[in-house]
């Protein structure tokens, strides 16, 4: 029997990577992993190894990359916790190219396991983060394949794609529907009980879900302009 | 203001059916695309010029005959239409109603015809009859339109569609020789009084992939393309969907038909899914068959027929 395709995933447990892994895991034998970068919110890796299984990862890994908070010193307050963390969006709280730094590690580990996706959960919300863009996954999956083009040639790597919702046009609103509807978390579905934790994560998450009324008009009002009769 | 002299457009390949929409669904593909270009001629009628072995009479030629219609509309004298194929020919990927939706296109801007969407559909419409023998306008209303459409008939009426963001497809042409006058041939295998418990299926099917049109569900669309109706007696000229379609929904596909009358089978597939992996799986598909084929991956497209 044909294997499915491997995948990694970079997984910070939050609502993003979690949706992002329940809607690829449908499709993909979907490997997880989470950086420990000397972030404030330490709880972020903990939520990573809760949700791993609920979010359909077949293997889940954290590694531990702290050192990174020492080189970042206080170029941002997300690794630097004597600044405060601000109100709204600000330069302040980008981490110098971090999703560098996160898909190269994720990717050396795909070329080892031949999966040829490597994902992260990017969305065209998260545009004010230069390296979220489509522009710079591109870039970078054209650099890392580069890097191994001699092996890939020689059939003895598989070429890898950087994939996030973003690069599909895909925003947070629809990767949470999709998440949503995918098997692996099918909130309500379930028969067993998840544990504790869980449900109270997936409150939080269900209480995200359901479309505002407003954005249910937009997309009736899109909808009926879109397949409004020709004639 | 002098008239132009000549007029082009282009219009993609297509994917008609998609399982349980037979003669109703089509859906615009970005992987190909025809061009057509139309000039006014001093000699009487029209001439075809065309490459890629498609017939340069003009009656059977699909873009000659969507020019001699617009001819008769204009009341024109004679027409040059030069067509650029790009479309694989008898692959069931909509070959001959990208060039006549080409070809309506450069047609209705080179005379004016100004026609509305569903005029444009009509005119490439008479098209078709050089190839599938009678009008059907699943193919030429999404090369058209481009998009995914819904054909009603009686009166002509089609409603279009955005495909889910994202939605990847991939397409396995296989290298068999196609019998001529194919499209025909095919439909003959599909029978005129369906069962009412097959229809019955095709028409749930149907509804629930259009649901998942709307909501942007590609999983819903891939499970909505089960087909009760024309798949199964045609099952023995495409002996290799089955085991096509089995490794393509493990490697990520979320349904697989064949596209059009065939041969070749079309797998679609939900935003992120590693398309490579299923245009491989299809590939084994084929091969278990002993037969090899050709892997087009893409997307649906919105662009309709427009100007090159």
């Amino acid at each position: 029997m044909a294997r499915r395709p491997r995948a990694v995933a970079v997984f910070s447990g939050g609502l993003d990577s979690v949706c992002m892994c329940a809607h690829l895991s449908g499709f993909h034998e979907l490997h997880g992993i989470t950086f420990s970068y000397g972030q404030r919110a330490a709880q972020e890796v903990r939520a990573a190894r809760r949700l791993a299984r609920r979010a359909g990862l077949v293997e889940h890994r954290t590694v531990d990359i702290s050192f990174m908070r020492g080189l970042y010193a206080g170029t941002n307050v997300l690794t630097d916790s004597r600044s405060r963390l601000p109100g709204r969006f600000d330069y302040s709280i980008v981490v110098p190219v971090r999703n560098a730094v996160f898909l190269s590690i994720a990717s050396a580990w795909a070329f080892t396991i031949g999966a040829r996706t490597v994902a992260y959960g990017a969305h065209t919300g998260d545009r004010p983060y230069p390296d979220c863009r489509p522009a710079f996954s591109r870039a970078l999956e054209a650099a890392l394949n580069a890097g191994e083009s001699d092996g890939i040639r020689s059939k003895k790597r598989l070429p890898i794609r950087i994939w996030s919702p973003a690069s599909e046009g895909l925003s947070k609103a629809e990767m949470v529907r999709r998440g949503h509807a995918a098997p692996a978390l099918a909130l309500g579905r379930r028969r067993a009980p998840p544990a504790r934790v869980g449900v109270r994560q997936h409150a939080r998450l269900k209480e995200r879900v359901d479309p505002p009324p407003l954005a249910a008009l937009g997309e009736a009002l899109w909808l009926f302009h879109e397949s409004g009769p020709l004639a | 203001m002098r008239r132009a002299r000549s007029a082009t457009a282009s219009a993609p390949s297509t994917t008609a059916n998609l399982g349980s929409g037979f003669d109703v669904f089509g859906m615009a593909l970005d992987a190909f695309r025809d061009t057509v270009t139309v000039s006014m001629s001093a000699s009487r009628g029209v001439r075809v010029v065309a490459d890629g072995g498609v017939p340069a009479g003009a009656r059977s030629n699909t873009a000659g005959l969507v020019a001699l219609a617009a001819m008769r509309m204009a009341g024109a004298r004679g027409l040059e239409v030069r067509v650029t194929k790009r479309v694989p020919v008898g692959m069931g990927m909509g070959s001959s109603a990208a060039s006549a939706a080409a070809a309506a296109v450069a047609c209705d801007r080179l005379l004016s015809l100004r026609l509305r969407p569903a005029g444009l559909v009509r005119l490439a419409g008479t098209g078709e009859r050089a190839s599938a023998g009678a009008v059907h306008y699943d193919n030429v209303a999404a090369a058209v339109l481009g998009g995914f459409v819904i054909v009603r008939t009686g009166p002509l009426d089609v409603v279009r569609m955005a495909p889910p963001r994202g939605m990847r497809c991939c397409v396995a042409v296989p290298e068999v020789a196609v019998p001529p006058k194919k499209t025909a041939a095919s439909r003959g295998l599909v029978p005129r009084r369906p069962r009412l418990e097959d229809a019955t299926a095709n028409v749930s099917n149907a509804a629930a992939l259009v649901a998942g049109m709307a909501r942007g569900d590609t999983a819903l669309v891939g499970s909505a393309m089960a087909d009760a109706i024309a798949e199964p007696p045609r099952r023995a000229s495409v002996p290799w969907l089955e085991a096509a379609r089995r490794r393509a929904v493990r490697a990520g596909a979320a349904g697989v038909a064949i596209s059009g009358a065939g041969p070749s089978i079309v797998a679609v597939a939900p935003a992120g899914a590693d398309i490579g992996a299923i245009g491989e799986a299809m590939r084994r598909g084929l091969a278990a068959s002993r037969v090899r084929c050709r892997i087009v991956e893409c997307r649906p497209t919105a662009r309709g027929a427009a100007r090159a």
